[in-house]
């Protein structure tokens, strides 16, 4: 068995419906584009979109997702969720932002469909859920969150692969916040690099809803994320923040997509990596002022350092405006520890390589000390064991 | 006599182009604490580096020995591993980085302290406390968005932890309210007492030193170290300013003439600086 494979290819026109609707037949390998930007910019940056070229893979068994915790449907239906968002979205805003050819591969690969619905009003425990990834198979998980009128929801979720092996996992997310509620949407990955990982995000916020996405991406050979929020309701907020690492030969790809149609809706999206040995990595992220949305405000930020001269890195940041009254900035910086933390660190004792060692091995750190469960932190201290050579962030908690 | 712990023969420096430092000779002996003073721009901060190896700065002539050690050729990393510490005045913030993973890192190249594990841990739990720091702050990306007095709080905690030979404070009282001069006093002390610490403390401020048993003080001026004595120089200079050495600038680093430079020397009026000097000092006194 081997891992996906993908190769960019300059941009092609969409599939038809028909031709996207025979992905949602699991048969064959399939190569699928996704993460296209809404709005493209010079194909030889090859960066329009994505293929990933994916194995024919049986669909893992539905107990590689699993309910750790909180009050969860885990063999939920695609219905209740289908039914709010036709209520919720009468116009069709709702998006993702890997792109329907993604959306249909990992409806027809889905092992397991956990529904958190949370009532108005209500603020339950906290949802855990588990992706452990079956060694020869697509393991995918549907992960529907409603939270309704000022109700207020966290969830978790991890893909993780402690038995090792090959294969894809994934996890599909579609989230209706509705008005005044509030989403706190914890992901983290960390599969081993026999894995090709794909992470589809849709989100739909009301009036006042907030919603808080944390995205922590360490492992796998390939990386697939997109990101969709339609910011419809005024006052609606997100705010994502993404932790990615990349070691090896991994490859990640970012695809970001926030449209903000209500009025005084405010977004942030603040991404925060390191490349280490000749990974390579592809952000876009693409803020939309759209017509009618007076008083937006939207802010992106790719930080990026690079660890090693073998990486390669393309930032796509992007500010699309049908609006005057709004204000948006994006920016990146991208480049290796600046001179004056390298003076500070240097005055430490630590080299150049070991500062830039430093950076990689903060990023498990980082994990570990937001790991939400012992599960989660296993997962970390694997991936950190086999990258970094020692555990991750547990210098302070009973290292031996 | 016994060996210096510290020799700078002879050391002149420059950035870029422009000299800075000039002929500095300085010897500094295991367990003593030496204060270097001097206005502003006279160069304290620069000799600070230049002992630690900042590559901002060119030593033009002269040696730095530590321990008999020529470290002369050696980058900052090197002379951290030999066991300076640098203080910084303006600590630098790392965001990515959380202040355990830093802690962890710096310590590993320290081997001789034996600090793996729960001793690390141990450890580290005994500097918060005495810094009166929450344990919180280790999950805190490095100095990122700490006020000033909690960086300088972090700084004093790696000094501790690293226990160095030879620890050059440089302004690490400044932009201290009395609460947190009075923890980064006592951390000071705490080095000196726990590790026969030597110091090489760069103020303007004559309150830490209250705290302090003052070995020697070097005053600088532009560039040249043009005194030198025991303690009772300070209170000199407390109740003097610089205008003794030709510098007309109280103890609180504010200027009384703007003519220093030695361009401007033929428009030095020395008579108006000391009636400025007289009255700053009669203000401090008043206060």
């Amino acid at each position: 068995m081997t891992a996906a494979t993908e190769t960019h290819t300059a941009w092609r026109p969409q599939m038809t419906p028909a031709e996207v609707a025979a992905l949602a037949v699991n048969e064959g390998a399939r190569t699928i584009m996704v993460n296209r930007p809404p709005a493209i910019t010079w194909h030889k940056l090859k960066i329009n979109e994505v293929a990933a070229s994916l194995p024919a893979l049986p669909a893992a068994a539905r107990t590689a997702v699993e309910v750790a915790s909180g009050d969860a449907v885990w063999g939920a239906e695609a219905e209740p969720f289908d039914a709010a968002l036709a209520e919720a979205d009468p116009e069709g805003h709702f998006e993702s932002g890997m792109g329907a050819e993604a959306e249909a591969w990992l409806s027809a690969h889905t092992a397991e469909r956990v529904l958190v619905d949370v009532a108005a009003g209500e603020e339950p425990d906290p949802v855990l859920v588990h992706l452990d990834a079956e060694d020869g198979a697509a393991s995918v998980c549907a992960l529907d969150i409603i939270v309704r009128e000022g109700a207020r929801a966290t969830v978790y979720a991890q893909a993780d692969a402690p038995a090792g092996g090959t294969g894809v996992a994934g996890f599909a997310i579609r989230a209706l916040v509705g008005e005044g509620a509030h989403l706190s949407l914890v992901v983290l990955q960390t599969l081993d690099d026999g894995y090709t990982y794909l992470e589809n995000t849709a989100a739909l916020l009301g009036a006042g809803a907030h919603a808080a996405f944390t995205q922590t991406e360490l492992g796998a050979r390939r990386s697939l994320v997109g990101t969709a929020f339609a910011l419809d309701g005024d006052e609606s907020s997100v705010d994502i923040d993404t932790h990615y690492l990349g070691h090896g030969e991994n490859d990640l790809d970012f695809n970001y997509v926030i449209r903000q149609r209500g009025r005084a809706t405010k977004s942030n999206l603040d991404a925060n990596g390191s490349l280490a040995d000749a990974s390579s990595k592809i952000l876009r992220g693409t803020i939309d002022f759209i017509h009618g949305c007076k008083g937006a405000v939207g802010h992106e930020r790719d930080t990026v350092l690079l660890a090693n001269d073998k990486v390669r890195n393309k930032t796509m940041p992007v500010l699309l405006c049908d609006e005057d009254d709004v204000q948006g900035d994006h920016g990146a910086s991208i480049g290796h520890v600046n001179p004056e933390q390298l003076g500070y660190l240097e005055a430490r004792g630590l080299s150049e390589s070991q500062v830039e060692a430093l950076f990689v091995g903060a990023q498990f750190d980082y994990a570990a000390v937001h790991a939400f469960d012992e599960r989660a932190a296993a997962g970390v201290n694997r991936l950190a064991q086999r990258v970094i050579g020692r555990e991750a962030g547990a210098q302070l908690e009973g290292e031996a | 006599m016994e060996e210096a712990l510290l020799s700078v023969q002879g050391v002149c420096a420059s950035a870029g182009e422009k000299p800075i430092l000039h002929g500095i000779d300085l010897a500094i002996g295991k367990g003593e604490t030496h204060v270097l003073m001097g206005p502003n721009g006279a160069g304290k901060s620069t000799l600070g580096q230049v002992i630690m190896g900042n590559p901002t700065y060119t030593m033009t002539e002269g040696a730095i020995v530590l321990e008999g050690k020529d470290i002369s050729e050696e980058n900052a990393a090197e002379r951290s591993r030999d066991g300076l510490f640098l203080s910084f005045q303006a600590p630098v913030e790392v965001p990515g980085v959380p202040l355990q993973s830093f802690l962890r890192a710096i310590v590993a190249q320290h081997p001789e302290l034996n600090l793996k594990g729960k001793r690390f841990k141990k450890r580290i739990a005994e500097i918060l406390e005495q810094l009166n720091m929450s344990a919180d702050y280790l999950d805190r990306e490095l100095n990122v968005g700490f006020s000033g007095g909690e960086k300088k709080k972090i700084e004093m905690l790696q000094l501790l932890l690293l226990k160095p030979k030879l620890a050059i404070l440089d302004e690490t009282d400044s932009g201290l309210d009395v609460d947190a001069l009075n923890v980064v006093s006592k951390a000071i002390a705490a080095y000196r007492a726990e590790n026969d610490g030597t110091i090489l403390l760069i103020t303007h401020n004559t309150r830490i030193l209250e705290h302090l048993s003052v070995d020697r003080t070097h005053v600088m001026v532009k560039g040249h170290l043009v005194a030198e004595g025991d303690a009772s120089l300070i209170g000199d200079i407390d109740q003097h300013g610089f205008e003794q050495f030709g510098v007309a600038e109280d103890i609180e680093g504010n200027k009384i003439s703007h003519a220093l430079d030695e361009d401007e020397a033929p428009a030095f009026d020395a008579e108006a600086a000391l009636a400025h000097a007289e009255a700053a000092v009669k203000a401090a006194e008043a206060k």
